[in-house]
């Protein structure tokens, strides 16, 4: 799909869904955390020296380093 | 007897509900990896016994990091008779994923359900009977905290045989038909308060005026106990000298020797130990340490390391053996070496007394001097902190070069402390540990300091001659022969380092009585300490050789003789050329 952007990009308190995530070395613990295909994200808060994002995911608040966050792509609504 | 694990997300209670089951004191905090080893202990129940081990928190059945391949491989060793599989009841969507692979694997399983009373608060709903139902094991609702569910957990353990069937449902199904959350996502209290502690503008600062402050309240309430303790140790030792009088080398060795270190150790050293680490925790149960992980990420992103280091780090601060052991839950093997190397230079419980001690020498008393002093302790561990980014930075393009590293951490709910519970550790894990350590360590080095004082070779004592030859290299780095041996005499213990300084000093004139640790600086200063003494000495206190029970750690964590002998010489030679640099600038300074 071509509307999917990356999750880095999403503005804060907006819910979308994840779309897909490209191979990287950290994808396995992603998906153990909840980051699996159709799963609601909501962006909450950036740290100070903006290098993470804090994501509400299936209950729980993680961290994510924006590195790693770029390879989730979302989208607006459930696809 | 049976054997039972508890098994579960990290932070979901499970070492609280160990600690209901078996009544052991298992640590607890409130954030992710807090338990890294599996332990063990006893459940009595109606005249069974049931052998309960606690498990450290896992993500899924494939483990990344070393404390959850310890967890998974005891899980998958089929060596229990009965799982039971702890679930956070605020976070059921992703903890129902693990349950019901758990039940897929294992046959005998209980599923508790815990933390009802935070989702109570937060507007979720679990149907347990419904939950039960479909995942066809027995669910127990718990408030772990507080004790309410436990007996009911005990009775289910007690009287479950039956194999259970496979449940053939997916997690998110069962999430949808048990779970109701009305929960507002955006803007609850947790929101509220993260986006103050971690914002752009306030988020560091807050940080920092929360370290002057636990530092401040730690100085200024050590002084009234220390005072205290110190006199009434003065009278015990009168006393005691009086009674022994005319046996002079058992008064010389137990009294002046053991007896006044003893004191020392517990008068000065152990006062600000005892407050500083329940204010620390409250930290902790707060839910703030993570959150100090994810204000600083960016600089760790600079220097290629992990950002869960500030959570060995944080363990550091009580005690360096259990930061090191703590860093088993950075996931990659690199930057695992990269917190255990560098962990040293957060000064644990026991130098951060000293600097406090030492920090006095420089600052006279007034009004203001404790906020003086925790102004200068919050200097000194800054720059640890900073001496952390450096070495960090230059392992990290040397010989630990790798990957870039990922960062991924739960920021978990805000929790109410509990002053009663923290007390309760506080006392069993500060007074009665550094009273234990006192015992053991700091007994035979005040006897071995006696004896250096009073054997005499060529008119002169051992002490004398082995201070004098260290001296020379001591004087370059800005202290004295005494206080290098007390840093050699001292690596079983840090804690032990400055009541030897003082033993050096105060030699055969009996014990100085004192009221605050601004006038035990000046009895250093009357021994032509002067500020530079006191700087330097500080900064080797800081950056030197961890003590012999974090060696010990870092040899069994790392399994290798080369990054002990590392973690070993690259805070010596940091502290030496620090000293050396600090020595030389402050007296060209000075002229
Ligand atoms: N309000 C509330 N807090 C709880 C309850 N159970 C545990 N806690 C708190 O939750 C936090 C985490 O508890 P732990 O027992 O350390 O969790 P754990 O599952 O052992 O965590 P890891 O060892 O990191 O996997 C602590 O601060 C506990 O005090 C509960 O039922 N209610
Ligand atoms: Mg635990």
């Amino acid at each position: 799909m071509d509307n999917a952007i990356s999750l880095t990009a999403v503005p804060i308190n907006t819910a979308v869904f994840i779309y897909d995530i490209k191979k990287s070395p950290c994808r396995n613990r992603l998906y153990e955390l909840g980051f699996t295909k159709g799963t609601r994200v909501i962006p909450l808060h950036i740290n100070p020296g903006k290098s993470a994002v804090a994501y509400f995911v299936k209950g729980a608040v993680i961290a994510l380093r924006n590195s790693d966050a770029e390879n989730i792509y979302v989208m607006g609504d459930k696809a | 007897m049976k054997k039972i694990l508890l098994v579960g997300n990290p932070n979901t209670g499970k070492s609280t509900i160990f600690n209901a089951l078996t009544g052991k004191h298992q640590h607890t905090g409130n954030w992710s990896g807090k338990t890294v080893g599996n332990a063990s202990g006893i459940m009595r129940y109606k005249g069974e016994e049931f052998e309960i081990t606690d498990l450290p928190g896992i993500y899924s059945l494939e483990p990344i990091s070393e404390d959850e391949i310890q967890a998974v491989e005891c899980l998958r060793s089929n060596i229990a008779d009965l799982i039971v599989v702890v679930l956070d009841a605020t976070c059921l969507e992703r903890n129902l994923i693990l349950a019901s692979d758990i039940t897929r694997l294992c046959t005998n399983v209980i599923v508790c359900v815990n933390l009802i009373d935070e989702a109570e608060k937060k507007g979720i709903e679990v149907d347990t009977v419904k939950l039960s139902n479909m995942l066809r094991v027995k669910v127990i609702p718990t408030k772990a905290r507080s004790g309410i569910g436990i007996d009911l957990l005990k009775e289910a353990i007690y009287t479950q045989n039956e194999k259970c069937r496979c449940c053939c449902c997916s997690p998110e199904c069962i999430y949808k038909s048990c779970v109701y959350s009305g929960q507002d996502i955006t803007n609850n209290r947790d929101r509220k308060i993260d986006r103050i502690l971690t914002s752009r503008v306030f988020g560091i600062p807050i940080m920092l005026f929360m370290l002057c402050c636990i530092l401040w309240i730690t100085i200024w309430g050590a002084n009234y106990p220390s005072g205290i303790l110190s006199s009434l140790f003065g009278r015990i030792e009168n006393i005691l000298l009086e009674l022994f009088a005319d046996m002079p080398v058992v008064r010389g060795v137990l009294i002046e020797g053991v007896f006044r270190t003893l004191s020392w150790v517990v008068a000065v050293m152990l006062p600000p130990m005892a407050i500083f680490f329940p204010l620390f925790t409250i930290l902790e149960d707060l839910g703030y340490l993570p959150r100090i992980a994810f204000n600083l990420d960016h600089i760790f992103k600079k220097v290629n390391a992990h950002s869960k280091m500030v959570l060995s780090m944080c363990m550091g601060l009580g005690c360096n053996a259990a930061g090191v052991i703590s860093t088993r839950i950075i996931e990659s093997k690199k930057e695992r070496l990269i917190a255990i190397i560098t962990n040293n230079f957060m000064p644990c419980n026991g130098r951060f007394s000293s600097l406090i001690m030492l920090a006095a020498v420089f600052i006279s008393g007034g009004m203001f001097a404790s906020i003086k002093v925790a102004l200068a302790v919050t200097a000194a561990i800054l720059s640890g902190v900073f001496i952390t980014f450096m070495i960090s930075y230059i392992l990290s393009n040397t010989i630990l070069k790798g990957e870039g590293s990922s960062f991924i951490l739960e920021l978990p709910p805000y929790r109410a402390p509990q002053p009663m519970a923290i007390i309760r550790r506080s006392i069993r894990e500060r007074i009665v540990y550094v009273l234990f350590r006192a015992v053991i360590v700091a007994a035979p080095a005040g006897a071995l300091i006696w004896l250096l004082q009073n054997i005499t070779v060529n008119d002169i004592t051992l002490l004398s001659h082995i201070a004098g030859f260290l001296d020379p290299f001591a004087r370059i780095m800005g202290i004295d022969g005494y206080i290098l041996t007390a840093f050699i005499i001292g690596l079983p213990a840090n804690e032990i380092v400055i009541p030897i300084v003082l033993m050096c000093y105060t030699g055969n004139s009996g014990l100085i009585e004192f009221n605050s640790l601004s006038e035990l600086g000046m009895l250093l200063r009357a021994h032509n300490w002067t500020y530079i003494t006191a700087i330097c000495a500080m900064i080797f206190s800081l950056n030197h050789f961890p003590c012999a029970t974090t060696l010990l750690t870092i040899k069994k964590e790392t399994g290798s003789i080369k990054w002990t002998v590392l973690s070993f010489l690259i805070p010596t030679i940091v502290g030496v050329v620090l000293c050396i640099l600090a020595n030389a600038i402050l007296r060209i300074a000075a002229l």
